[in-house]
């Protein structure tokens, strides 16, 4: 997938913990570590809203666009 | 009365509990089929003569076939009891019985067997095989998109 989600980072830099962001969220933990580990296939323009929200931050601040991602999945 | 369809408890839990019971009869009407074709031929034939093995030479593999389609449909029910309907395994499996049902197609459209049901059967068994092809696509679809709903947050 060449969009990489960026949450980590922006959850350091806020100091929150994953089960925190789950629950001011509302999403399940497991969700948010499939959102954290780049394994989500699409985000719903709800959950982004909540994320960046709570982590007071814009959703380019999230999700990255890398270059060359896909070509090396469809290589693989 | 509401009858539970699918979960503990369910029509689909007896259902898998009724397949080791098909299993193990089907298992053991295959071992002593040549002694049942004997009987069976006796009563209706008198007797079977040359067609006693050319009988058993299809009974045999359609057997065979019968007891991995149960097999596999048991498998698809626990999974279905499980919760997991709609993973690529049962769309595999759904696919096994239909490669199954086509071979038991074949042998009795082969005309091996001096039967005028003989090709009747093997047409049906050709559509049952057609049908669980269309029913594995269908199951391997739901996977993807079972997937890809489950992988949206």
């Amino acid at each position: 997938m060449p969009i990489i989600v960026n949450l980590d980072v922006v959850m350091a830099r806020r100091k929150i913990s994953a089960t925190q962001l789950a629950d001011v969220v509302g999403i399940t933990p497991a969700n948010l570590s499939i959102l954290k580990n780049n394994k989500a296939k699409a985000v719903r323009f709800s959950t982004l809203a909540a994320l960046c929200r709570a982590l007071r931050c814009q959703p380019a601040d999230l999700l990255e666009y890398v270059e060359g991602t896909e070509q090396q999945e469809a290589n693989l | 009365m509401k009858i539970s369809i699918v979960g503990k408890g369910s029509l689909s839990s007896f259902l898998e509990k009724l397949c080791w019971v098909f299993f193990f009869a089907g298992l053991a009407l295959t071992v002593a089929l040549p002694w049942i074709l004997n009987f069976y031929g006796r009563i209706f034939w008198h007797d079977l003569g040359a067609d006693y093995i050319r009988i058993l030479i299809v009974l045999y593999p359609a057997a065979l076939m019968a007891l991995i389609v149960v097999w596999q449909l048991r498998k698809i029910l626990v999974n279905v009891n499980a919760g997991n309907p709609f993973s690529l395994e049962n769309a595999r499996r759904v696919n096994i019985v239909s490669v199954c049902c086509l071979v038991v197609g074949g042998l009795f459209l082969a005309g091996i067997v001096p039967s005028l049901m003989a090709p009747m059967l093997g047409l049906a068994f050709l559509f049952l095989a057609a049908l669980a092809l269309v029913l594995s696509e269908l199951v391997k679809q739901a996977a993807i998109y079972k997937e890809e709903n489950d992988l949206t947050i």
